[in-house]
């Protein structure tokens, strides 16, 4: 059940904004997502591992690491304490495609597509390829939305395997009933959450939620009043 | 008395329904400058605590709750200052008529979240100097101080957040 609601959600709204946004449009947006879904889907370890390089980069400049590069005196001595101070990094991703940092790179991959999508050149009226495109490109996020954070959902999406790899592969065999499915979810968020805040990641997801909705709010804003 | 909590889900409720009846243009003004009152409590909690200290020494004591008092009282005067200035009075004003719910809601909340939870941080690291609350901290109260703006954001975050919101507002 939760599946249909996600995908029904998904589709809805990418399938309506790919209407109202035109197809050349929602063609790029589609196409960046699209992109960056096969490249999570066929190398998951190459995704896992550039992300979670990129997060131990990010808090090892948070922790005063640049300035213990570039500082003068015992560099080593310097780059420990940063070392010390950093303490274990937990992945954000898992060499299977899983875990919190999937979040980010859903909004990242969603944030980008629409972004350029807004860009002026490819303004159009509203068509049903449009709508078509979206409709496909919120079934495929719906797929991997589900894979990712209800592997245990009886109702699994199915993508082509020669385009998305191993994320086409079968999920789990699925629980007795709905009920366990419905505590499955609050468990698994409830954990997804923890696991950011453990990870100390939970100030960057909220940071691009944060930034997304600002930029997104603004573009549209920017927009109507060209318009107007 | 009821759960503390409940005060702040309300003003963050509060917040929402200011949100649509403002506009999303005008409610990320606020928003930006409760990110910049932020950004300035966070790197003086990190950055001048010793000079801080002595200067709450001066007027709340040498007592270490006093002390704490104090210090939660101060931050919780800045931001409800910075509030009321930039509610009443003329702040950014960003790209955006009202009438798009889900933003003018979203903007409205994400101002009640950096209000109210940052109180909220605040007024629970001192041990609730003022609205002495009664018994045991329910599980949601516990859950929640780990997501309050405070305890999520270092002051990095918060000047990021800030430079984004002002390139957002200068982007033609």
């Amino acid at each position: 059940m939760e599946t249909l609601i996600i995908l029904a959600t998904v589709m809805a709204l990418f399938g309506v904004l790919g209407y109202v946004r035109g197809a050349r449009s929602s063609l790029l947006t589609s196409a960046i997502i699209l992109l960056g879904l096969i490249a999570v889907g066929r190398a998951p370890e190459t995704i896992a591992r550039t992300i979670n390089g990129l997060n131990v980069a990010v808090r090892f400049a948070l922790s005063g690491g640049l300035g213990a590069l570039g500082g003068g005196g015992d560099r080593a001595a310097a780059l420990q304490e940063v070392f010390a101070k950093l303490g274990e990094v937990k992945p954000l991703i898992g060499s299977d495609g899983t875990g919190p940092g999937m979040i980010l790179i859903f909004l990242a991959l969603v944030l980008a597509g629409f972004l350029l999508g807004m860009l002026k050149p490819l303004k159009g009226r509203p068509s049903l390829l449009g709508l078509g495109l979206g409709l496909t490109i919120g079934y495929v996020l719906s797929a991997f939305l589900v894979r990712t954070f209800l592997p245990e959902a009886s109702v699994g999406l199915r993508l082509p395997a020669w385009l998305f790899g191993r994320a086409a592969q079968p999920v789990p065999a699925p629980p007795a009933d709905g009920t366990e499915l419905t505590a499955a979810l609050g468990t698994r968020l409830a954990a997804t959450l923890n696991s950011l805040v453990e990870s100390g990641q939970i100030a960057l997801f909220l940071a691009i939620a944060i930034a997304a909705f600002v930029l997104l709010a603004t573009r549209l804003g920017a927009r109507t009043i060209k318009k107007g | 008395m009821g759960p503390i909590e409940l005060i702040f889900l309300t003003t963050f409720i509060i917040f929402g329904v200011i949100g649509v009846t403002r506009g999303y243009g005008r409610e990320l003004g606020v928003t930006t400058m409760l990110f910049i009152a932020l950004f300035v409590i966070e790197l003086v909690d990190e950055r001048y605590q010793e000079p801080f200290t002595r200067l709450l020494t001066t007027f709340a004591g040498t007592d270490e709750p006093a002390q704490a008092a104090a210090r939660a009282l101060i931050y919780c005067v800045i931001i409800l200052v910075i509030t009321f200035i930039s509610y009443e009075g003329e702040t950014l004003s960003f790209p955006g008529k009202r009438g798009r719910v889900f933003f003018d809601l979203g903007s409205g909340l994400l101002n009640g979240y950096l209000f109210a939870g940052s109180l909220w941080y605040y007024l629970d690291q001192a041990g609730w100097p003022i609205l002495k609350p009664v018994g045991e901290f329910s599980d949601f109260y516990k859950a929640m101080v780990n997501f309050l703006p405070p305890a999520v954001f270092t002051w990095q975050y918060l000047i990021a957040l800030a430079v984004i919101m002002l390139i957002a507002r200068i982007w033609k």
